[in-house]
């Protein structure tokens, strides 16, 4: 997916092939390799995967908290500006007005030994030069647009204080304090229990929108994705091996990858009888990586041509694009079929 | 958490089961610095053991002719007051001194360990009792303990070897109690038992040898507290006494002269510093992999 | 903090006084070294009835129960005994000498801790940075050299070669504040470079792991400087379990102290101690080195309470309501 240069929906975000590599002892370790996606405004983004995909790492890398020994190549374009030519100072400001990220442990993400009211407020007054009294009534706001109750009292809680949900929730109002156009939200329903997943995803939902924030949303729960996003892009050991609009995806995949996750999903009106579908195999380690496709191992339809040679990037319409050697005649089957199943 | 309790951490580290198969004392060797470390411990050692050999003159031996000469080929070290050749003196000072640390070593591990092990296999009552008898033993300072010690039981080689382990011993048996309290939370301990295996089979065959490597870094530490303990003690007066003289005794004679001959008191303590940090390297490399507060 | 959790320290801590006191006690009394044969000299000349009746006058030909319940009762009433030797009461030769050992030891710990801290927070600004390696080193070598080297090494430096300070004396800091200074410079100085080093490794190694920690990058993902989310996030987390290793150090000083008083002619109790060993003056020892497992166990108590107070966690789980 190209981005036209110039025009109205100007993009905002632009990753242009970025990796993440450490060096341990004689090996060189690419958990991410060469990922390339572009972000418009207020577009929801989802990168789906298994644990190990290196997702994460990903979105650590866009916002450059990832630190020696880990290396980064590539670009990462915010509004035309590569972020990993900055010096620290100018990353840090990126950080406070431009990007920031929510992460997945809430419990242990918010300092202990600080009231959550001091550390909103911290994020607040690095954003935008205001009092410290005019911080904490933004702090306070902010926190009751979370869904936090008493918001004037608990702004004097400790982190300790609050359940999983809360804290969440603490941490989103956070993430807003500064003005910010791109939210990173890396897997934050993973540690809440369903009910309160669904409450932050509509809470998250509700302030993006608001606010008209583009979003990334890295997680391993397709219903999630599936509920929040716009675009979806599947990655495996280290690349985006799929990416679509979220309705094609789940109707229409493409990748061996992608049909076989989505055979995974657990569904409530299935014969108990039968085992569980699941995908035979490990992701392979970064530092292991298949030979070829690295997903051949584990797929059900590999032939020689995949064990010795790498997939490149299939283009399959504006906003689709697989990596496999057959992805053309797979989405040509996966298209007619649906239609099929339509008429 | 009690401050007593964050002792058991910041002494024994955050103990780990062991996993690695590589033999610790390759650990130590890898490194430059543990290396070197083992290197001079091995020449302190062996100048100690093969002293009549390593020396040219005796170390008593008073020749008034040479007094104070300063360090040169025919006196390595010099002379002292006496005319006494330096070299000779501290090679068997050395000898007291790393003797004494020795002793010291065993009689410390040797209670410590048997105090720690029981009372991480007895827990309750008993494991309460041995641990308070501890926390007693170490809210009197150590050298103060030991000064009473020593002035009331003498200050002969091998009674300060055994008062100066006796002193170590409720620190070691801190460290071997968390030694043994994370083999036994580990899971190999516990299939073990779930199978059946016998608790005492398991316990000499596996869990003794596991802890061994953190209980030898801590017997290297302990050497090196005893060498400190006996060097202060002998430099007050009241530890070694003359005629026999350890590297402790050397400095207090020593430093008589430093108006005048500071190679008396140099060449000694620059020796018990080389010893202490040898022990002290070589004993947190050892452990280096088990304990990530140690070493950086 | 709540009462409950007061009151059970406290009790604990008495528990541990009162045995150490049994402890001391035990230990001078059942150890050979008769205080008598010494204060009247050659044991052969002197009479059989005379060393009974000294005995007997020094209460110490009562049972050792009993000699522990008077002494300890005396302590209670203010009564510490007489020297055995000078016949003055403890107290006298005891009380003047307190201060300037703690002086000293506060001295000692303010220095370390005033070096050890910065340092440590500006290596973990850096790590692997020049700084970092100056001071793990600085550290690596303090914990391998005996207090009373590092005093010689100063005393040559300052006192022979350069001659600036003098290496020995007292002067009261109210008297002489300069003199004081200048004299206590050395012995602080000493007993701060021995023990800044555990606390240095401490603080590094607790400030590495609170660096670790997600919420550093919580705060450096807000748009904080790495100095500022190191200062301002990291230690105060990291400063917390050191108070422990402080605690300890002080366990450390006291024995150190002695050590250090001796070589720079301190008034304090070390060298009191020091005197009263080799006279065998046990009536006087016993109660100098009770105060000093006294100061020892009152730190610890402090610390724990410190802790209970700073650790917001803490105050919850001893029972301060949320």
């Amino acid at each position: 997916m190209i981005a036209t240069s110039g025009v109205s929906t100007k993009t905002l975000l632009e990753v242009r092939d970025l990796s993440v590599s450490f060096r341990a002892n004689r090996n060189v370790i690419e958990p991410v390799r060469g990922v390339s996606l572009d972000l418009p405004r207020g577009r929801r983004l989802g990168i789906v995967g298994e644990s190990g995909s290196g997702k994460s790492l990903t979105a650590l890398a866009l916002m450059r908290l990832l630190h020696s020994p880990a290396r980064l190549g590539g670009q990462v374009l915010l509004d035309g500006e590569d972020l990993l030519t900055l010096s620290d100072g100018q990353m840090a400001k990126v950080r406070a007005r431009r990007m920031s990220m929510i992460y997945q442990d809430p419990m242990s993400s918010l300092n202990p030994v600080f009231t959550v009211g001091k550390q909103i407020i911290e994020a607040i007054r690095i954003a935008s030069d205001v009092s410290a009294a005019q911080a904490r009534s933004a702090a306070i706001e902010v926190l009751g647009e979370v869904g936090v109750p008493e918001p004037s009292r608990r702004i004097d809680s400790y982190p300790h204080e609050f359940s999983g949900g809360m804290r969440q929730r603490v941490m989103i109002a956070m993430a807003l304090s500064g003005d910010v156009d791109v939210l990173i939200a890396d897997e934050p329903t993973t540690a809440l229990d369903v009910t309160t997943q669904a409450r932050v995803m509509d809470l998250l939902s509700r302030v993006v929108a608001e606010r008209g924030l583009a979003v990334i949303l890295i997680t391993h729960d397709l219903g999630v994705a599936a509920g929040f996003c716009d675009e979806i892009k599947v990655m495996y050991a280290g690349r985006l091996v799929e990416s679509a609009p979220v309705d094609s995806l789940y109707q229409r995949p493409v990748h061996p990858y992608t049909e076989a996750l989505l055979g995974a999903i657990c569904q409530l009106d299935a014969d108990i009888a039968q085992p569980m579908t699941t995908i035979a195999g490990q992701p392979p380690l970064p530092g292991a990586l298949p030979r070829g496709c690295s997903f051949h191992p584990r797929c059900p339809d590999a032939v020689a041509r995949c064990t010795d040679e790498a997939p490149s990037t299939v283009h399959l319409g504006p906003a689709r694009f697989a990596e496999c050697h057959f992805a053309l005649e797979r989405a040509a089957m996966s298209d007619a079929l649906t239609s099929g199943a339509q008429s | 958490m009690t401050i007593l309790a964050a002792q058991d951490r910041a002494q024994s580290g955050e103990l780990v089961a062991v996993t690695g198969r590589r033999s610790p004392l390759v650990r130590v060797v890898r490194r430059p610095l543990g290396a070197l470390a083992l290197g001079i411990l091995v020449l302190l050692v062996f100048a100690a053991i093969a002293a009549p050999l390593v020396t040219h003159y005796p170390p008593n031996q008073i020749a008034p002719a040479v007094r104070f000469h300063g360090p040169s080929t025919a006196h390595w070290f010099g002379t002292d007051e006496l005319g006494r050749d330096l070299f000779s003196r501290v090679v068997y000072g050395g000898r007291i001194a790393l003797g004494i640390a020795f002793g010291a070593t065993v009689v410390a591990m040797f209670l410590g360990v048997i105090w720690g092990f029981i009372a991480a296999q007895a827990r309750g009552m008993l494991d309460e009792v041995l641990m308070r008898a501890v926390d007693v033993i170490m809210a009197i300072p150590l050298i103060m303990f030991s000064l009473i010690l020593v002035v009331a039981l003498g200050s002969d080689v091998v009674t300060l070897a055994v008062i100066i382990g006796l002193l170590l011993a409720p620190v070691t048996a801190r460290v071997a109690r968390a030694a043994v309290l994370s083999e036994l939370r580990a899971d190999y301990y516990q299939a073990a038992i779930a199978v059946g295996a016998s608790k005492p089979r398991v316990m000499l065959g596996e869990v003794l040898p596991n802890t061994a490597p953190v209980l030898i870094a801590r017997a290297a530490i302990v050497a090196a507290d005893a060498i400190i303990v006996e060097a202060s003690l002998s430099f007050i007066g009241l530890g070694v006494q003359p005629p026999a003289a350890s590297w402790g005794t050397l400095t207090q004679q020593g430093y008589q002269q430093i108006f005048r001959a500071l190679w008396c008191i140099g060449f000694p303590g620059v020796v018990i510093f080389l010893a202490i940090w040898s022990l002290n390297t070589v004993g947190e490399h050892f452990q280096d992999t088990l304990d990530p507060r140690g070493q950086r | 903090m709540n009462a409950r959790y007061v009151v059970r320290r406290l009790i604990t801590s008495l528990v541990m006084l009162w045995l150490t006191s049994l402890v001391i006690f035990v230990v001078l009394r059942i150890l050979p070294g008769d205080p008598v044969t010494t204060m009247l000299g050659d044991v052969h000349g002197v009479d059989a009835q005379v060393l009974q009746q000294t005995r007997h006058s020094f209460g110490l030909d009562r049972p050792l129960l009993a000699q522990y319940g008077s002494w300890l009762s005396g302590l209670f009433t203010g009564n510490f005994g007489r020297s055995y030797f000078s016949q003055e009461p403890v107290q006298t030769l005891l009380v003047p000498r307190i201060w300037p050992t703690v002086e000293l030891t506060i001295a000692a710990l303010v220095l370390a801790l005033a070096f050890a801290v910065p340092a440590a927070i500006q290596a973990a600004v850096r790590p692997r940075g020049v700084i970092d390696r100056v001071v793990t080193t600085i550290a690596s070598l303090g914990m391998s050299v005996p207090a009373f080297l590092t005093a010689i090494a100063l005393i040559v430096v300052f006192s022979v070669k350069l001659k600036l300070l003098p290496s020995s004396g007292y002067v009261s800091l109210l008297r002489d504040p300069g003199r004081n200074l200048q004299l206590i410079a050395m012995p602080a100085a000493t007993l701060a470079f021995s023990i800044s080093a555990p606390i240095l490794r401490f603080m590094r190694a607790s400030l590495a792991e609170a660096t670790a920690s997600p919420y550093i990058r919580t705060a450096e993902g807000k748009g904080l400087r790495w100095s500022r989310v190191v200062r301002r996030h990291a230690t105060p987390n990291a400063l917390i379990p050191t108070l422990t290793v402080v605690g300890l150090t002080v366990g450390q000083l006291l024995g150190g102290v002695v050590i250090i008083e001796y070589i720079f002619s301190w008034p304090g109790i070390g060298t009191l101690i020091i005197d009263s060993v080799s006279k065998r003056d046990y009536a006087v020892l016993q109660v100098a080195i009770l105060v000093a497992a006294v100061a020892f166990i009152v730190t610890t108590l402090v610390v724990d309470f410190l802790y209970g107070i700073l650790d917001p966690r803490l105050k919850a789980r001893t029972g301060a309501t949320a």
